[in-house]
Parts: structure tokens; C-alpha cells; sequence
């Protein structure tokens, strides 16, 4: 009686640290085009003793949830650019499907230190990158002006219309197959890959390429949800506290990305790529000497 | 003559940003909404299910044990559903499990149903290019889905 009361209250006090640990992590996450997968992963294996297996089963959950909940408010202020981020699905399905094959074919550690150095590459890139948000002009691809990606937003903070133009198409398929191969490796959006590669290579601006990420990033996560499923790696116990806990936490991010400039997400991302690069380094080698 | 293109070219870009692209946008605004409000409301009641009937409809007492409940079971995963049919048929029977896997498997569907919004919505704008841009990101989707089956 009393083992089985005191077992109960353990679990409880789980749920409820699971549940709140992932409202922080969908606040971040859906703020800086993360996912939050990023961060939910080293979170539950390092400090909630979840199993890998079970911490990227509840992260592809968590992902979807990111995505769909904060494109509820990312298309109703048409900040997504619906048409680019259909054309990048191409890339970054066919990528996730990949991934899902490969993955079985390399070891964890090994994808934990290229996936940390593709993310410190990706924050020095950024770092290099001028932090305001009135683009220069930029020549558009010959795709980007025959498949209509050219577009333009209203941005709240500077309280003007912003056009833009899309550049480097290919390069930008290219990588996004990349950021999909990610996805259904690791099982988590890759937005750390999907924005940088809106951001640099296509030279989308920032709002523009945080939300349209989110808006393709459970698109992508779909596509190897369904892996994570029939294996087993979705436990209900750990996928339930952090699905709920991420919407909450995506849907306030969503109200905040609003208030807060450009050059302030930008300082932010930099920082959170670093400090998830480190960690998944020190992960990879914690794993091989276990 | 030879200027025109040019101007016309810069130009199309925002034309084509009109109300039908608006309004394709507000359509799968609110499908998403649906979706994740559906998702969220079945895996809330699972979950609260579980706390106040203190059963997950598929473990002993035992399982009440954290580390039982956290224990990784890649080929054996007796303590949930890991099927579309077991789900379906648990949740039938409310096992607080089954239903919170109903859930998440809504939640999986919220953006393939997305896609599928987003071809017809292309295909009532006749826009050639985007209904073979978006069926192949469908095909994708649903072969994903049977691989993932298969290699379950």
C-alpha cells in the first residue's frame, strides 16, 4: 500500500516536471525556429533519466506540436511564406525519409558530433551576418521569381511593409535535404538547420525564416514520426506531459516573437546553438564510455 | 522592348500574393487549429484518466513504479500500443494509453492533412507548378508512413 501510494507521487511529480520543463522548451523552441526537439532531448535524458530511444519518440511529438500550434499564429500574420515553405518540404521530406534509412547504419555518437558541428558552423554564420532587419537589395534566383517565392510581410516592430526578394534556391534545396536527413536521424525539426539555411542562403529575412521553418518543420517531422511509432519509441507516459507542455509553451513564444526585434532573436540563436552544440559533444562521448 | 521583361518580371512576384493565397493560408490556419486543439484535448484526457483511474490499461500494479514506466522495450513494447489497429481498438476500450496515443497520432496526421489541404487549394488556383511541388511532398508522406511500418 504505501510503496505503491509513494511510486504514484513519484510519477505525478515526473509528469508535472516533464510538463514544465516543456513549456520552456516550446517557448524557446517556437521563438527561434528550434522545434524545441533541440532542447527537449538533453533536457529529459540528462537531467530526467528518460531513455534516448524515448527522448527522440517524445521529441518528434513535441516537434509536430511546436510546428502546428505556432503556425496558427504565423499564418494569421502572414509571416510564413506558405509557397517556400512547400517547395523546401520537397527537399526536406525526401531528406527525413533518407534519414530514417541511414540512421540505422551509423552510431549515435558519431551523428551527435556532426550534427554539433554543423550547429557551431551555423552560429558563427550568423554571427558574420548584419544584424538589421531593412534587407539590402537582393538579387532574386531565376526559380525564386517562376515559382512565385519573391513575397512580402508587415513587420510590427518597424511598422512598415517589407518586400523581399529570395535568392540561392538550389543551395537552399540542398541544405534543406540536409536539415531532413537530420530530422529523421536524430528525430528532432532541425529548424537549427531550416532558418540558417532560409537566412543565409536564400537571404529570406529572419521573421520571415523562423516562422515559414515552423510552419515546414512538422511537415518534415511527419515523415519520420511515423519510424519513432511502429518502433515503439513513443512512450505515452513521456510523450503526453511534454506534447501538452510544448503547445503551451509554443503558443506563448508565438505572442512574443511579435513584441521582440530581429536583432535580439539573432543574439539569442547564437547563444542557444553554442550551448546545444557543447552539450551534444559532451553527450556523444558520455554515451561511449558508459 | 528590351527593359520590359525585366520590369514586368520584378513586378509578378507580389502581384501573385493576392486574396486567394490569403485565403488558402486562413484555410489551413484554421486546420491546423482544429488539429491541435483535437490532439491536445484527447491526450489531456488520457492522461488525466490515468492519474484518477490509476491504470494505463495495459500494466500490472507494478507499473506504477517510475523506472517501469521509463524502461526502454524496443522489440517487446507490452505497456503501450505501437499499432494504428491496437490503438484504435484500446482506445475503444479506454485504456488511458491507447487514448493518449490516439492523440499523438492525430497530432501526426495534423500536418499531413495540411499538405493535402494545400493541394487542393493549389489545384483550385491552377497552379501547375505547386500541385506537382506539393503531390510529391504527399507521396513522400504516406510511403514514409508504410516504410515505417515495414520496419516496425
Amino acid at each position: 500500500m504505501v510503496p505503491r501510494k509513494k511510486a504514484m507521487t513519484h510519477s505525478i511529480i515526473f509528469l508535472i516536471v516533464a510538463f514544465g520543463g516543456s513549456v520552456l522548451a516550446g517557448v524557446f523552441g517556437s521563438m527561434l525556429g528550434l522545434g524545441g526537439g533541440a532542447l527537449l532531448v538533453p533536457m529529459l535524458t540528462i537531467f530526467m533519466g528518460v531513455e534516448i530511444h524515448y527522448a527522440i519518440g517524445a521529441s518528434i511529438v513535441s516537434v509536430i506540436a511546436t510546428s502546428s500550434g505556432a503556425a496558427v499564429a504565423y499564418v494569421r500574420d502572414h509571416l510564413s511564406n506558405i509557397r517556400l515553405g512547400m517547395l523546401l518540404e520537397v527537399a526536406t521530406t525526401s531528406g527525413a525519409v533518407t534519414g530514417a534509412f541511414v540512421g540505422g547504419l551509423l552510431s549515435g555518437p558519431v551523428l551527435s558530433v556532426i550534427f554539433a558541428a554543423v550547429l557551431m558552423y551555423s552560429a558563427f554564420a550568423m554571427l558574420r551576418r548584419r544584424t538589421d532587419d531593412l534587407t539590402t537589395h537582393v538579387t532574386p534566383h531565376p526559380w525564386a521569381e517562376k515559382l512565385k517565392l519573391n513575397s512580402s510581410y508587415h513587420d510590427k516592430v518597424l511598422n512598415q511593409r517589407i518586400d523581399y526578394n529570395v535568392a540561392g534556391v538550389p543551395t537552399g534545396l540542398g541544405l534543406m535535404y540536409v536539415a531532413g536527413l537530420v530530422s529523421g536521424l536524430l528525430g528532432v525539426g532541425s529548424g537549427v538547420l531550416k532558418v540558417p539555411a532560409m537566412d543565409l542562403a536564400m537571404r529570406v529575412p529572419m521573421k520571415v525564416s523562423s516562422t515559414t521553418s515552423n510552419f515546414m518543420i512538422g511537415v518534415t517531422a511527419a515523415a519520420s514520426a511515423g519510424v519513432f511509432f511502429a518502433r515503439g519509441q513513443i512512450n505515452p507516459f513521456i510523450a503526453a506531459p511534454v506534447a501538452l507542455g510544448v503547445l503551451v509553451g509554443s503558443f506563448l513564444g508565438a505572442r512574443l516573437l511579435q513584441r521582440v526585434a530581429s536583432a535580439s532573436i539573432r543574439k539569442v540563436f547564437v547563444i542557444v546553438l553554442v550551448l546545444v552544440s557543447v552539450e551534444m559533444i559532451v553527450k556523444a562521448f558520455g554515451i561511449q564510455w558508459h | 522592348m528590351a527593359n520590359a521583361p525585366d520590369q514586368a518580371a520584378s513586378d509578378g512576384g507580389e502581384g501573385d500574393n493576392s486574396a486567394k493565397l490569403i485565403d488558402m493560408e486562413l484555410i489551413i490556419s484554421r486546420l491546423l487549429r482544429v488539429g491541435v486543439y483535437t490532439s491536445s484535448a484527447v491526450i489531456l484526457a488520457g492522461l488525466l484518466m490515468m492519474i484518477f483511474t490509476r491504470s494505463t490499461g495495459y500494466s500490472p500494479m507494478g507499473a506504477y513504479h517510475l523506472q517501469s514506466l521509463l524502461r526502454y522495450h524496443p522489440h517487446h513494447p507490452e505497456e503501450f500500443p505501437v499499432s494504428a489497429p491496437a490503438v484504435v481498438s484500446g482506445a475503444l476500450a479506454l485504456k488511458p494509453f491507447a487514448i493518449i496515443m490516439l492523440g499523438v497520432l492525430l497530432l501526426i496526421a495534423t500536418p499531413v492533412f495540411r499538405v493535402a489541404v494545400s493541394l487542393v487549394a493549389f489545384a483550385f488556383e491552377k497552379d501547375r507548378a505547386y500541385v506537382w511541388i506539393t503531390l510529391y511532398v504527399l507521396v513522400v508522406l504516406i510511403i514514409s508512413f508504410l516504410l515505417g511500418k515495414s520496419v516496425g
